[in-house]
């Protein structure tokens, strides 16, 4: 199977442009946020202290996470049936071969790692619901992950810093595409993807009040990061040739400058950043509007990037 | 105009947008540190113990009435244009019923549409519940808003855009210092209330509200001195320009948008015949189109019967360029209403052009065909012969 992979287009031999819908961006944004929640779940674990229930199981919740997203990108598939192929073959120069492979490996190293976290008490819990076989089960593995917790945590950081980056490699990967066409949209689908995880976590019910100091100072370096990012690739698009300028265009003036600017720069990144800065310098009453404010510039920024660039 | 990384806002309604979503959070901002967010806040006005509200929304409407009359008094800003832009047009009785409905709901939850989004920031759940009132009101408004008599009632009392200075006709400036007095009143008042109310001093102390008049007096001054100056003023003593009737037909047919044509002969003459997209305003009508206030954008154009010596003064008063067309009308006539010669041989490029401009618009115009041009004579050869019995396929 070959992929688009030359810079070209014509109308005649692409004559539809536009041929993501909805579940890519859906997909990015979840598997973003799944790669985030398990960066984060391994870098709380290595804080002192007991840690809440709710940061315990959030290494289950990146693959749930993206079992959801992958069900969205598994509905945009022309040919569901060949979604196996994928898994017959390894093309290390393709993007989307280690994605594919990258997801696969996701999964069992975050359900390990996160069966390493819980507690007696969590498992006792889970286990007493169980069949007795399935409970042993659960025991042994649980046994041999707290043996190797330590490299657990640093596979699932890693598997979680390569499922966060590929979503945006895969995009600069297509070079037809000239507002996709920056090296930096790796590194900036995984700050993102880690300030929604954050943004996420800190939602949950039942997180600590030094738990969420902790993922706030982590969210807000993320989005001064993401910003800085934006920054570099637009910067890279605005000074490239006609084509990248022509891309930067439509975020610069073009039709998408007021939902990009408006939904991911204003209102997904300063706001909510200023918003936890003021909380803790003036100890103000938490609330959800700041997460729920990353969420939606995390989102708009994947939907308004995959949209943009098939125009 | 471009500014780096954007287009003014004026030229990109993409680049307001943005912009008045930062203003709509740094309005937000403020609005829950000066503890908006708070239902008690806004129920504190209507019952006498707490009128910060009060003071803060008069502080904000002076502060934008006066940076709005400062602005157009110095010419970096078309009064007219913004208000007919941002306000709606006034419909007497729904705005009155609306206007108390929407006071029964303030007192009835403690929040306004902008203040219940402060309290949802601020985690009130009751400001939550008030904004999904607003938004369950909006939904049923939409529903009914042109159905029967509902839809009568949504446009009935309709006087199109009505402003304070047109209605008691002064000046813009001068209206804007009256509100300035009607504020410091309206503070001292509700100060006083307050006092009587709460037993107890309230508000900021006389130091600090002094220099708040003291800021609003100096700046509603700003207000009435650019009165004085040529810009606002409708004695504007700038020479019309003249403009030839080529130009203007070249003008008014490639870039209509930019040019703004008023024909002041009687109404009976330009309803008759006149310029393409000129307006017919006889001297009479010309006050009603308040030009010292218009945006000096578009070149005004003046067309009278004919040669006109210098425009109108309410024409003058405009804050554009003023043109005064060649021989008025009667050249407008003689140029486009009327066959132009042929260009003999060897004509210059550019008569030919001209020829060709005046021929289509004298044609388009008057409805009469342009005439073909002759026939190229044969070069020789032998004539063609014809059947009889006339043309046709059957050999």
């Amino acid at each position: 199977m070959h992929e688009l992979d030359v810079a070209r287009y014509s109308t005649l031999i692409d004559p539809q442009l536009h041929v993501w819908g909805w579940e890519i961006p859906v997909y990015l944004f979840l598997g973003g946020m799944a790669a985030g929640t398990l960066f984060l779940s391994g870098l709380l674990s290595m804080g002192e202290g007991p840690r809440s229930r709710a940061v315990r199981a959030l290494p289950f919740l990146a693959p749930l996470l993206l079992a959801v997203g992958m069900g969205a990108l598994f509905l945009d598939l022309s040919h569901k049936l060949h979604v196996y192929r994928f898994y017959l073959a390894f093309r290390w120069t393709s993007p989307m071969s280690w994605g594919a492979w990258i997801l696969l490996v996701v999964f069992p190293i975050a359900i390990l790692y996160g069966l390493a976290t819980l507690s007696d008490e969590d498992v006792a819990a889970v286990s007493a619901r169980l069949p007795p076989l399935l409970a042993r089960v659960l025991a042994d593995r649980r046994g041999w992950a707290r043996r190797n917790v330590r490299r657990l945590r640093m596979a699932a950081m890693i598997a979680a810093v390569g499922l966060g980056g590929y979503t945006g490699v895969l995009l600069s990967a297509l070079g037809a595409r000239a507002l996709w066409g920056s090296a930096l949209l790796g590194p900036l689908f995984l700050v993102s993807g880690i300030s929604s995880g954050a943004a996420l976590t800190m939602l949950l019910p039942g997180v600590l009040p030094e738990e969420r100091a902790l993922l706030g100072r982590a969210d807000v370096h993320a989005m001064w990061l993401e910003l800085a990012l934006l920054l570099f690739v637009l910067v890279g698009l605005a000074t490239g040739d006609a084509a990248s300028r022509a891309a930067a265009d439509l975020v610069l003036g073009g039709p998408y400058t007021a939902p990009f600017w408006a939904l991911v720069v204003i209102a997904g990144v300063v706001v909510p950043a200023a918003m936890e800065i003021l909380e803790r310098r003036l100890h103000l009453a938490v609330t959800a509007v700041a997460p729920a404010l990353v969420l939606a510039g995390g989102f708009a920024l994947r939907w308004i990037l995959v949209a943009a660039g098939q125009r | 105009m471009t500014f780096f990384p954007f287009q003014l806002p004026a030229a990109n309604p993409q680049v307001a947008m943005v912009a008045a979503v930062l203003v709509g959070f740094g309005f937000g901002f403020v609005l829950e540190r000066a503890g908006f967010g708070n239902a008690r806040k806004l129920l504190g006005q209507f019952y006498g113990t707490d009128m910060v509200m009060l003071k803060v929304m008069f502080t904000a409407i002076v502060t934008a009435i006066l940076g709005t009359v400062v602005l157009a008094g110095v010419g970096l800003l078309d009064l007219r244009a913004l208000a007919d832009g941002v306000s709606s047009e006034t419909f007497l009785w729904p705005m009155i019923a609306g206007g108390l409905l929407i006071g029964v709901g303030i007192v009835a939850s403690g929040y306004c549409p902008g203040t219940s989004l402060v309290g949802i920031a601020s985690g009130k759940l009751d400001a939550l519940l008030a904004y999904a009132g607003v938004v369950l009101g909006q939904l049923l408004w939409a529903e009914l808003e042109f159905r029967g008599p509902i839809a009568r009632f949504h446009r009935s009392g309709a006087f199109g855009h009505v402003y304070l200075y047109d209605l008691l006709r002064v000046p813009a400036p001068a209206l804007a210092a009256g509100v300035v007095l009607m504020a410091i009143g309206a503070f001292l008042f509700g100060e006083k209330v307050e006092r009587m109310v709460t037993k107890a001093p309230a508000g900021p102390g006389p130091t600090a509200r002094n220099r708040v008049f003291a800021g609003v007096v100096a700046f509603g001054a700003v207000g009435l001195a650019t009165l004085l100056l040529p810009v606002a003023t409708a004695a504007r003593a700038v020479p019309a320009g003249r403009i030839a009737p080529e130009e203007l037909a070249r003008r008014v047919l490639s870039e209509p948008w930019k040019v703004r044509v008023l024909d002041v002969r009687p109404m009976d003459a330009c309803t008759k015949e006149r310029v393409p997209g000129a307006e017919c305003t006889p001297p009479a009508m010309l006050k009603d189109l308040s030009l010292a206030d218009v945006s000096p954008a578009r070149d005004l154009v003046v067309v009278g019967e004919g040669d006109l010596a210098q425009a109108p003064a309410e024409i003058r008063a405009y804050r554009g360029r003023v043109l005064v067309l060649d021989r008025g009308y009667e050249g407008w006539r003689a140029w486009a209403l009327t066959p132009p010669a042929l260009p003999g041989e060897g004509a210059a490029p550019s008569a030919l052009e001209t020829y060709r401009l005046r021929a289509g618009i004298q044609s388009a115009l008057t409805g009469v065909k342009a005439a073909p041009p002759p026939p190229t004579p044969a070069a020789g050869g032998a004539p063609v012969q014809r059947k009889a019995g006339g043309g046709g396929c059957s050999g």
